[in-house]
């Protein structure tokens, strides 16, 4: 039974990317508007003429193209290939029998609809008014500019994470990394392969009678004054903390000289000494050092050496201030 | 209120009126953040303090600066893709008031939480709609009409655009705007292609 006589203006509305063949040869009778547009002029050639058949790979013909009905088939047109823009766009198809011994070979964009419509040039109106492909378009679209956003706010949020741990680990007063960057930094040296690096700890002298005799902020300015001094006398690589009011440990990566490490300290005990101006009054501070190496472990033990800065510091305290003292660990 | 409502309107203040009226809007708007993030959710109330706040330092009234928003997003060329969103409705400005109607499901198949307002246009004689814009807050329709006159001017037709008569329903704002069009081509239309965007 005919249920209807559809004209080629009516196929075009409906199916807009149809192709209408005969059964026994193959050749193309009606090619839908929009296959125009990817491979014009098809009309009068065969199926073999025109189509490759990609899935199943298989030579093209009107009985393989019909062997299953309603299966799923993949093509591609030949006059589609372009040298610029590669292979033609695979597409999907799928076959249905007419009356008259013609059948009718319905195809569609697959998952890369979005470059196929870039490429052929495809726009709204070449889609029925009630096929959803004009959705996925959208929300390709919709989704990459929420994808953007997305890589915003996490740029946003790493930057903001970089800027708190930067905060985390430094001196709010004056500026110089606090005890965690330096447990950090030191944990990254003993993590290394034959780790050599040497400590010293400075500890001020005088500092509580600047803060009880002139207020505390003399005691800042010279804080910040001997963190400037500090940073100017160590080398680049080198890491000054601030690990209490008026204790600061120096850490000298790849130093194996103990000589070089006290005549560090001493020229930084120099400097200390020279009066700080503040106002009409002046500071007068010293500072007294000690200073370890790794190498003078043979198990190294960061606790342990920087116990022995410690003692060295305090054995400069005692023998009257105002020195550096090196540690002799019993195990050197 | 979905981020990216509100973020739209921070962008708006910055780049139009400077980064001093948009602190001074925080400031009197008793927002905490220092700039809305598009991809979290902020209390109605916040967005409501923020446009009222920015509305009394502009010195006009609320509906005016929300139409001026509507149209600053579709025309403003870093939020290109909204206006080619939108252009996605139909060939014709005809076709895009009516998919008005489908403009909300659309919002939440690009973004699921977005609480798009909900449009639906009704032809009451030829050239002549009237549209009725849906949302728990007033003043969708101040930014919808701000939308549709920015679309007019991509689509090159001439359209004069009135806000009408509003109502609360259960909760809901119920708002009308009404369109008429004077020529279907007044001007060729602004460059669309569904294509992927160069």
């Amino acid at each position: 039974m005919t249920l209807a006589v559809l004209t080629p203006a009516a196929l075009d509305a409906a199916m807009p990317m149809a192709l209408v063949f005969d059964q026994a040869e193959g050749r193309i009778l009606h090619s839908g508007r929009v296959i125009d547009k990817i491979a014009p002029n098809l009309v009068g050639q065969t199926l073999e003429d025109a189509v490759d058949l990609l899935h199943p790979a298989v030579p093209i013909t009107p009985e393989a193209v019909l062997a299953h009905p309603g299966r799923r088939l993949a093509v591609r047109f030949r006059g589609a290939t372009d040298e610029a823009a590669g292979p033609g766009t695979r597409l999907r198809a799928f076959a249905v029998p007419l009356e008259g011994g013609r059948a009718i070979l319905d195809l569609s964009f697959g998952p890369d609809i979005a470059r196929a419509v870039a490429r052929h040039r495809l726009d709204a109106g070449d889609f029925s008014p009630i096929d959803p492909a004009v959705e996925i378009l959208f929300l390709l679209e919709a989704r990459d500019a929420v994808l953007r956003e997305l890589a915003r706010l996490s740029e946003r949020l790493s930057d903001a994470r970089d800027a708190a741990e930067l905060k985390a680990q430094t001196d709010g007063l004056t500026g110089l990394p606090n005890r965690r960057a330096l447990d950090h930094v030191l944990n990254r040296l003993m993590g290394g392969r034959a780790p050599r690096f040497g400590v010293m700890h400075l500890d001020l002298d005088h500092f509580k009678q600047v803060n009880d005799t002139l207020g505390h902020a003399a005691g800042d300015l010279v804080l910040e004054r001997v963190a400037a001094i500090l940073t100017e006398e160590v080398r680049l690589g080198d890491l000054v903390a601030r690990i209490g009011g008026d204790e600061f440990v120096l850490v000298f990566p790849d130093c194996g000289d103990a000589d070089l490490l006290v005549r560090i300290g001493e020229r930084i005990i120099r400097r200390l000494e020279k009066p700080i101006p503040f106002g009409q009054e002046a500071c007068r501070i010293s500072g007294s050092a000690g200073v370890t190496l790794s190498a003078f472990y043979r198990d190294l033990d960061l606790e342990r050496m920087l116990a022995d800065a410690d003692r060295a510091l305090y054995d400069s305290k005692e023998a009257g201030r105002a020195q550096v003292s090196v540690a002799r660990p019993e195990t050197a | 209120m979905h981020g990216m409502i509100c973020k739209s309107l921070e962008t708006f203040l910055r780049t139009n009126h400077g980064h001093d009226i948009w602190a001074a809007v925080r400031e009197q708007a008793e927002m905490d953040a220092p700039e809305f993030e598009a991809m979290q959710t902020y209390p109605d109330d916040l967005f409501l303090a923020v446009v009222a706040a920015a509305a009394e330092r502009l010195g006009r009234p609320v509906s005016v600066l929300l139409e001026d928003v509507g149209t600053w997003i579709c025309t403003t060329p870093p939020l290109e893709p909204v206006r080619r969103l939108i252009r996605f409705s139909g060939p014709t400005y005809e076709d895009l008031l009516w998919s008005l109607d489908e403009m909300h499901d659309r919002a939440r198949l690009a973004v699921p939480d977005l609480d798009f307002p909900a449009c639906r246009a009704e032809e009451i004689e030829p050239g002549q709609y009237e549209i009725t814009v849906r949302w728990p807050i007033s003043g969708a329709a101040a930014v919808m009409t701000g939308i549709l006159r920015a679309m007019a001017d991509d689509y090159g037709v001439l359209a004069m655009l009135d806000r009408g008569a509003r109502r609360q329903i259960d909760g809901l704002w119920h708002e009308q705007i009404s369109v008429t069009l004077f020529e279907a081509e007044f001007a060729p239309p602004r460059d669309f292609s569904i294509g992927v965007s160069a």
